[in-house]
C-alpha cells in the first residue's frame, strides 16, 4: 500500500480544518473544504483503480472517519464536533436507527404487559409491527 | 426478524400474560432460555431455513428494506449492523454489542437481515424470487452523510443502486463521484471529481459540503416533489425526481411546493429554519446522545429537531419535541430565545382580537381553556391547495416499479389537498391530519387450524383476520395477469370478484400446501384501514388561516374545519365500488364493542375509547345469505374524527359484584358465538368467520389495602356456543380474588329450566372489590355496560348526549354570546347614593357597595382599583359587584376596568370624599329663660334681668368609642366645660348639659333671628381624644 504523499496530508488537514465550522451549523457552503479527500474502502485502505478501471466504493465509515484531524478525532477536543465517531452519531441517530434500537420481538401485543408499545393498538395482531420505529413495523 | 423475544406465555396461576424475552422462548405456558449450544443466546435471528420456507412465510423483511427503503433512510442501524448475538448477554438493548452485517457469518441460514424477495426485479417475470444476500458482494448500507451534507446528493442515483442490491456503491453513485455501479462494491469513479494519485484516490467535493443541510438535501427525501429549481429569469421549471402523488405519510414532510413556488410560509428560512435544535450547538457536548439508548432523552449529534408525536408515526418517537423550536417559540415567545426567530411576528395580538386566547373552549378534563391552548397552531393555519396527496394506500396489488402497494399515482390520490384536511385528537389536542384509507386482502377464518383455521399469513397464529403477505398477493396478481385494483381507475365488484377468485386459487400455493392450509376454508374479503396522518407542513400566511374572517368560518355547518364532507374517496370517488360481501370491517374496538374502519389509536378528546368510524356503506357479516351490490366508502363527516356518535367515557368504579346484559343466543346475526349451522350462515365455510377464540377478559380486583391485581383470561375454545362454554373457557381467572358464573340475566341467578343461562357474573370475593380493566374485550362477554358509560357533554346549562346535538351547537356558536368582538364598556354605579356631581361622601371605616353598571359582554373580566393604598380594601378586585372599605379619611378615584375575551378594555373613574365617622350629635337643645326681679334698694331701684340656660341633649351613636370624660368647647368665649362620663349620663337625662351662652351680638344672626354657636364636643378615654364633633347650637 502506498503511503499519502506529504502534500496529501495538508490538503487533508486543511480540510479538516474547514469541516470544524462546517460541523457547528455554518450553513454555506465550506470554500476549499472537502477538496482532496483521500477515498478509502470499508477496510479503511486507500482506493487504487482495478485494472478495467473500475474501484472499490468508498466507505463513509473509513474515509470520512478515523484520520486525524478529520471527524472521529479523539484528539478534537470536548467542545469540537469533530471528536464524535461514525459510531457516536450512527448508534443515536433515528434517522439511522429507524427503530432498530427499540425491537420488542415478534408478536410483541401483551395486554398484561408495563409497556405501552405492547398493550397498544399497534402490535396487536400484527406479525409487522415489531418496534415502534420503522425496522420491525414498516 | 428474531427467534427469541417472540410473543407472550400465559401464567394461570397469576392469571397474568407473560411477554417472551430476548434470550427467552415460549415452551407451553413458560418462557424458558434460548439455549444454543450450552449457553443462552439473546437475539438469535430467526432461521427459515430456506428460501422456499422464507417465500411461504415472509414478505418485507430487514434485507428487503434496505432495497425498498434504503432509497431514501441513510442507512446504518439495522441496514449496517446485526445485533451480535454471539456477545450479547443480556436481553436488554446494547448499542456495543453490535456486528457489521459485512462481518456477520449467517451460514446457511436464511433470516429477514440477508433474505428478501426480490420485488424490483428488472425482469418482471423474476419478481418474487428469494434473494439471500452476500454482504461481501453487495456491501452494506452504511450511514450516508452525504444524503443530508452536499448539496447535489441524487437521490435517484441511490435508488438506482440500492434497488439492485449495490449498497457500497450507492454511496459513490448518490454523491455522483462515481459514474455508474460495476457491482455492489465497485464503481467507476468519475474523473473529473476523483483524481488518482500514488496514494490512492482522492476526491472533490469542494463546495459541495453543507453543515446544515438545505432545503433541497431534505426534500430529496421528505417531501413530495423533490428538487424543484426554478430559473428566476425564464421561470422555468426544473423537477428532478419527486413523486407528484406521494402521499403525505410517507415521509412526513408532505409536499410544501408546487411548480417552483414553494407554499409554505416558512420556505424563505427553509427546512431548518424550523428544525434547527433549540439547545446546545451540535457541538456541545451535554445535548448530544452518544449512548444508542433512546432512554437518555438527547438528540444525536446529526438529528434534526424533530416536530410533534404521532401515534402513526414510525419513527424514534422518544425523540419528538426534543429541542424543538415549535410555532410559539418563535412567534409566541415572553423571553427572546437564543435560537434564530428570523423576526417571525408576534401573533399574540392577532390571536387575542380574533378571541383565540379567551378561555371559552374546553380542555380534555372540562376546564376552560382558550383555542390557542386547545388547538394546534397547524390546525388553522395549514393550507394545502396547489397540489395532490394521498387517498389511499392500494394493497391489492404492487405498483409498476414493484413496491407492494400503490401509493403514488393519480387515482389513489386526492386532487384537491385543499379539502384534504381533517382534524384529529392527540392527547386532547387539535391537530390536522391527511386521512389516508389503506385497503388490502385478509382471511376471515378464525378457527384453530385443527378445526378447519387457515393460517393466510403463515405467522403460527391461530385467530381469524389474518391480513395476506403482499408478496403473495403480489405473485398471484403477476401469475394471473392481475394489478391492484385502482389500477386502472376504477374499482368495482366484478374486478374484486376476479381478483378475490385468483387470490383463493392460488393462496395455497403461495403459503405452501401444507395439510391444513390444503383444504381448511380460505374467506378473503378486503378491509379498509382509515389512518390520521398529522399534518404539519404547508404553513399559510396569518391572512389565510381558519378563523381570519371571523368565527363562523369554522363554526358554521358544513365549514370544513371541524365539519363537513371529508373526500375518503379522493379521485375514486364515484368510481369505487364493491359488493357488501366483498369487504369486512377493520375491527372492533372499545372492548369489541363498536365496528371501526378507522385505527384504534383515533382517540376521543380524553382518550378514554377509540372513535369508531366505519367508512363502508354495507359490509356482510356471516348472517347475510344475499349480497346488496353498489356498496363504496363513505366521505364522511370531519366531525366523525372528533367526536363519536354517543358520547361516552370508562366506568372505573369499584364494586362487589358485576352482572353483564345478556349475550344474543348462538346462530343470530347478533351473537358473538360461533355458528356451524348453514340455515344461519348459508355457506358452511363461512363458519370460520364466527371464531370464539382471543377474547380477553381482564379484571381489576382491590383488596382492602388498596392493592390492585389485574386478573386475565383469553378464550382458547374457537367453538364456544354458549354462555356456560364461555364461563368454563375463562378457567380460573378469577382465582381468590372473584368468581365468574353463568346466570339469567333476568335475574342474576343461574337459569332455572326451561330459561337458560345468558349472561355472566362477576362476584368479588370478601375483603374485595371489582372493576373491569379498561383494556379488556367487553362487547362478547356482554359486559359494555361494565365499562363504559354514557358521558354527554355539558356546556353551561345545556346538555349535549350525541355528535350530531353538539356539532349543532358548535355550529351555533355566536361570537358575539362569548364576547368576541364586543366593545367593552366599564359603568359605576352611584357609590354610596352619589349623584356624580360631587364626590361620594363615604366614611372611614365602613364597608360601601361597588357595582359595575350595564350589560358586560360575555366572558368580560372585571377589575377595580383605587389610589388610597393600603389605605383601602376592596373585597374581591375581579367581582362586577363587591364592597370597598377605606381606613383613611380622604379623597380618593375608584376605577374600574373592564377586558372582553379579546383582551380589548374600558375603564371608568369615580371620586369618594372619606371622612371621619360621626358619633357625637345634639339634638334640639332646649332654651330656658328665668327673669328674676331684684327689689329695689336705697340706692337702686328695683330691675329684673333674664338668664338663659340652654341644654345640650348629647346623641353617641353605635359603636361611638368608649370614654370616660367629655369636654364642651362652647364656641361663645366662655371657659369650655369638662364633665365624667357619667355626669354626662345624668345631665342627659336632665335635658343636656346645660350652658349659659354668651349672647354677644356677634352670635346674632339677624336672618335666623337667633344666637348660633359652633359647639364642640370632644370625648377621652384619660388624656386620649377619641372622637370629636363640632356642632351648632341655635340659641332663641
Amino acid at each position: 500500500m502506498k503511503q499519502p504523499t506529504k502534500k496529501t496530508v495538508l490538503l487533508t488537514a486543511a480540510s479538516c480544518a474547514t469541516l470544524i465550522g462546517v460541523g457547528a451549523g455554518i450553513a454555506t457552503a465550506a470554500v476549499s473544504a472537502h477538496k482532496a479527500i483521500p477515498l478509502k474502502d470499508p477496510a479503511g485502505l486507500a482506493i487504487t483503480k482495478n485494472a478495467d478501471g473500475s474501484a472499490k466504493a468508498f466507505s463513509i465509515k473509513t474515509t470520512c472517519f478515523g484520520t486525524a484531524g478529520c471527524h472521529g478525532d479523539a484528539a478534537a477536543g470536548t467542545s469540537s464536533v469533530l471528536k464524535y465517531t461514525y459510531n457516536d452519531i450512527e448508534k443515536h441517530s433515528y434517522h439511522a436507527q429507524l427503530g432498530a434500537n427499540e425491537i420488542r420481538g415478534f408478536n410483541p401485543f401483551n395486554i398484561d404487559s408495563t409497556d405501552a408499545f405492547r398493550t397498544g393498538a399497534g402490535p396487536q395482531g400484527k406479525n409487522w409491527v415489531q418496534s415502534p420505529g420503522h425496522v420491525g413495523s414498516w | 426478524m428474531y427467534k427469541d423475544g417472540a410473543g407472550a406465555v400465559y401464567n394461570a396461576t397469576t392469571a397474568q400474560f407473560e411477554t417472551v424475552l430476548f434470550g427467552e422462548v415460549a415452551s407451553g405456558s413458560s418462557r424458558v432460555a434460548n439455549v444454543v449450544g450450552g449457553s443462552t443466546k439473546y437475539y438469535e435471528p430467526y432461521n427459515f431455513t430456506d428460501a422456499a420456507t422464507f417465500a411461504q412465510k415472509a414478505d418485507n423483511s430487514v434485507a428487503g428494506e434496505m432495497r425498498d427503503c434504503g432509497e431514501c433512510h441513510v442507512g446504518g442501524g439495522a441496514m449496517e449492523y446485526m445485533i451480535d448475538d454471539s456477545a450479547t448477554v443480556s436481553g436488554t438493548y446494547d448499542a456495543s454489542k453490535r456486528k457489521s452485517l459485512r462481518e456477520y457469518v449467517f451460514g446457511g441460514a436464511v433470516t429477514a437481515f440477508n433474505a428478501l424477495i426480490d420485488i424490483f426485479n428488472e425482469t418482471p417475470a423474476n419478481r418474487g424470487n428469494v434473494v439471500v444476500q452476500d454482504y461481501s458482494q453487495t456491501g452494506v448500507l452504511e450511514m450516508d452523510c452525504l444524503i443530508c451534507h452536499q448539496n447535489d446528493y441524487s437521490w435517484d442515483k441511490r435508488k438506482e443502486a440500492v434497488r439492485k442490491g449495490e449498497f457500497d456503491a450507492s454511496r459513490a453513485v448518490g454523491s455522483k463521484l462515481a459514474f455508474s455501479a460495476k457491482d455492489g462494491v465497485n464503481v467507476f469513479y468519475n474523473s473529473t471529481s476523483v483524481t488518482a494519485t500514488p496514494a490512492g484516490l482522492v476526491a472533490n467535493l469542494e463546495y459541495k459540503i453543507v453543515g446544515k443541510p438545505t432545503s433541497n438535501q431534505c426534500s430529496s427525501c421528505h417531501l413530495g416533489n423533490s428538487i424543484e429549481t426554478k430559473n428566476a429569469t425564464t421561470g422555468t421549471v426544473t423537477v428532478t425526481g419527486g413523486e407528484k402523488y406521494q402521499v403525505d405519510w410517507k415521509k412526513r414532510g408532505e409536499m410544501w411546493s408546487q411548480n417552483g413556488t414553494i407554499l409554505d410560509v416558512h420556505g424563505a428560512i427553509g427546512c431548518m429554519g424550523c428544525h434547527e435544535r433549540t439547545g446546545a450547538t451540535a457541538g456541545s457536548t451535554a445535548a448530544v446522545g452518544v449512548s444508542g439508548n433512546i432512554g437518555d432523552n438527547k438528540l444525536g449529534l446529526c438529528d434534526p429537531a424533530k416536530g410533534g408525536a404521532s401515534p402513526f408515526d414510525a419513527m424514534w418517537n422518544k425523540m419528538d419535541k426534543v429541542e424543538f423550536k415549535d410555532c410559539s417559540g418563535c412567534h409566541e415567545y415572553t423571553t427572546a430565545p437564543a435560537f434564530a426567530t428570523f423576526g417571525a411576528p408576534s401573533s399574540k395580538g392577532a390571536h387575542d382580537r380574533a378571541g383565540l386566547t379567551a378561555k371559552i373552549a374546553y380542555d380534555k378534563a372540562g376546564a376552560q381553556v382558550s383555542h390557542i391552548d386547545l388547538i394546534d397552531c397547524t390546525a388553522c393555519h395549514i393550507r394545502k391547495d396547489g397540489f395532490s396527496g394521498g387517498a389511499f394506500v392500494d394493497g391489492s396489488g404492487a405498483d409498476e416499479e414493484g413496491r407492494l402497494a400503490v401509493h403514488d399515482t393519480e387515482y389513489v390520490a386526492k386532487g384537491d389537498m385543499a379539502n384534504g384536511v381533517a382534524l384529529h385528537w392527540q392527547n386532547g389536542k387539535i391537530y390536522a391530519a391527511n386521512l389516508l384509507t389503506s385497503f388490502f386482502w385478509r382471511d376471515m377464518n378464525g378457527l384453530k387450524t385443527a378445526n378447519g383455521g387457515f393460517d393466510a399469513n403463515n405467522d403460527g397464529r391461530e385467530a381469524g383476520m389474518d391480513p395476506l403477505l403482499q408478496t403473495h398477493v403480489a405473485n398471484i396478481n403477476r401469475l394471473n395477469g392481475l394489478h391492484a385494483l385502482t389500477a386502472d381507475g376504477i374499482v368495482n365488484a366484478a374486478e374484486i370478484t376476479t381478483q378475490q377468485s385468483a387470490i383463493a386459487a392460488g393462496i395455497r400455493g403461495q403459503l405452501g400446501n401444507g395439510t391444513t392450509q390444503a383444504t381448511n376454508a380460505f374467506l378473503p374479503k378486503l378491509s379498509f384501514l382509515m389512518v390520521p396522518f398529522k399534518a404539519s407542513h404547508n404553513i399559510a400566511s396569518a391572512d389565510r388561516a381558519w378563523g381570519k374572517n371571523g368565527c363562523k368560518e369554522c363554526h358554521a355547518a358544513g365549514a370544513g374545519f371541524y365539519n363537513g364532507a371529508y373526500p375518503i374517496n379522493g379521485n375514486m370517488d364515484g368510481k369505487f365500488s364493491f359488493d357488501s360481501n366483498q369487504v369486512t370491517t377493520f375491527t372492533k374496538v372499545n372492548g369489541l364493542v363498536d365496528i371501526t374502519d378507522s385505527h384504534p389509536n383515533v382517540v376521543t378528546k380524553d382518550g378514554t375509547r377509540s372513535l369508531p368510524i366505519p367508512i363502508l356503506t354495507k359490509f356482510d357479516t356471516p348472517y347475510v345469505q344475499t349480497a346488496t351490490p353498489g356498496q363504496t366508502l363513505r366521505n364522511i363527516d370531519r366531525s366523525e374524527v372528533l367526536y363519536e356518535n354517543t358520547f361516552q367515557t370508562v366506568k372505573q368504579d369499584w364494586v362487589a359484584s358485576i352482572q353483564g346484559g345478556a349475550i344474543a343466543a348462538v346462530c343470530n346475526a347478533a351473537s358473538p358465538f360461533y355458528c356451524d349451522n348453514a340455515t344461519y350462515i348459508f355457506n358452511a365455510a363461512k363458519k370460520g368467520a364466527t371464531s370464539t377464540l382471543g377474547w380477553t377478559l381482564k379484571v381489576d380486583a382491590k383488596d382492602s389495602n388498596g392493592v390492585i391485581t389485574s386478573r386475565t383470561a383469553q378464550v382458547g375454545n374457537d367453538m364456544v356456543t354458549s354462555v356456560d362454554q364461555l364461563v368454563t373457557a375463562l378457567g380460573s381467572i378469577g382465582g381468590t380474588y372473584f368468581t365468574v358464573t353463568a346466570v339469567d340475566a333476568s335475574t342474576g341467578l343461574p337459569a332455572v329450566s326451561p330459561a337458560v343461562n345468558n349472561s355472566i357474573k362477576l362476584a368479588a370475593a370478601d375483603g374485595y372489590t371489582i372493576r373491569i380493566n379498561k383494556l379488556s374485550d367487553v362487547g362478547p362477554f356482554g359486559l359494555k355496560g361494565a365499562l363504559w358509560v354514557n358521558a354527554p357533554i355539558v356546556r353551561g346549562t345545556n346538555s349535549y348526549a350525541t355528535r350530531a346535538q353538539y356539532v349543532t351547537y358548535l355550529n351555533s356558536i355566536d361570537a358575539a354570546a362569548f364576547g368576541v368582538g364586543q366593545t367593552p364598556v366599564a359603568g359605576i354605579a352611584a357609590i354610596n347614593q352619589e349623584t356624580g356631581t360631587t364626590a361620594a361622601p363615604l366614611v372611614k371605616d365602613l364597608s360601601y357597595n361597588l357595582n359595575a353598571t350595564g350589560t358586560p359582554a360575555a366572558g368580560a373580566k372585571f377589575q377595580w382599583a383605587t389610589n388610597a393604598g393600603t389605605a383601602a380594601v376592596i373585597a374581591d378586585a375581579a367581582a362586577a359587584s363587591t364592597t370597598i372599605n377605606f381606613s383613611k379619611a380622604g379623597t380618593y378615584r375608584v376605577a374600574l376596568t373592564v377586558t372582553n375575551v379579546d383582551g380589548a378594555t374600558a375603564t371608568s373613574y369615580k371620586l369618594v370624599n372619606v371622612t371621619n365617622p360621626v358619633y357625637i350629635s345634639v339634638t334640639a337643645p332646649a332654651t330656658t329663660s328665668t327673669t328674676t326681679t331684684v327689689p329695689a334698694t336705697a340706692t337702686k331701684p328695683a330691675y329684673t334681668y333674664t338668664t338663659v340656660i340652654t341644654k345640650v341633649p348629647v346623641t353617641l351613636a353605635a359603636g361611638t368609642p368608649t370614654f370616660d370624660k367629655v369636654r364642651f368647647f362652647w364656641g361663645d368665649g366662655s371657659a369650655s366645660t369638662t364633665i365624667t362620663a357619667d355626669a354626662l349620663t345624668t345631665a342627659n337625662a336632665a335635658g343636656g348639659q346645660a350652658h349659659q351662652y354668651n349672647r354677644y351680638s356677634k352670635y346674632f344672626k339677624t336672618a335666623t333671628g337667633k344666637y348660633t354657636y359652633k359647639t364642640t364636643i370632644q370625648l377621652f378615654s384619660g388624656s386620649t381624644l377619641v372622637s370629636s364633633q363640632s356642632v351648632v347650637v341655635e340659641v332663641p
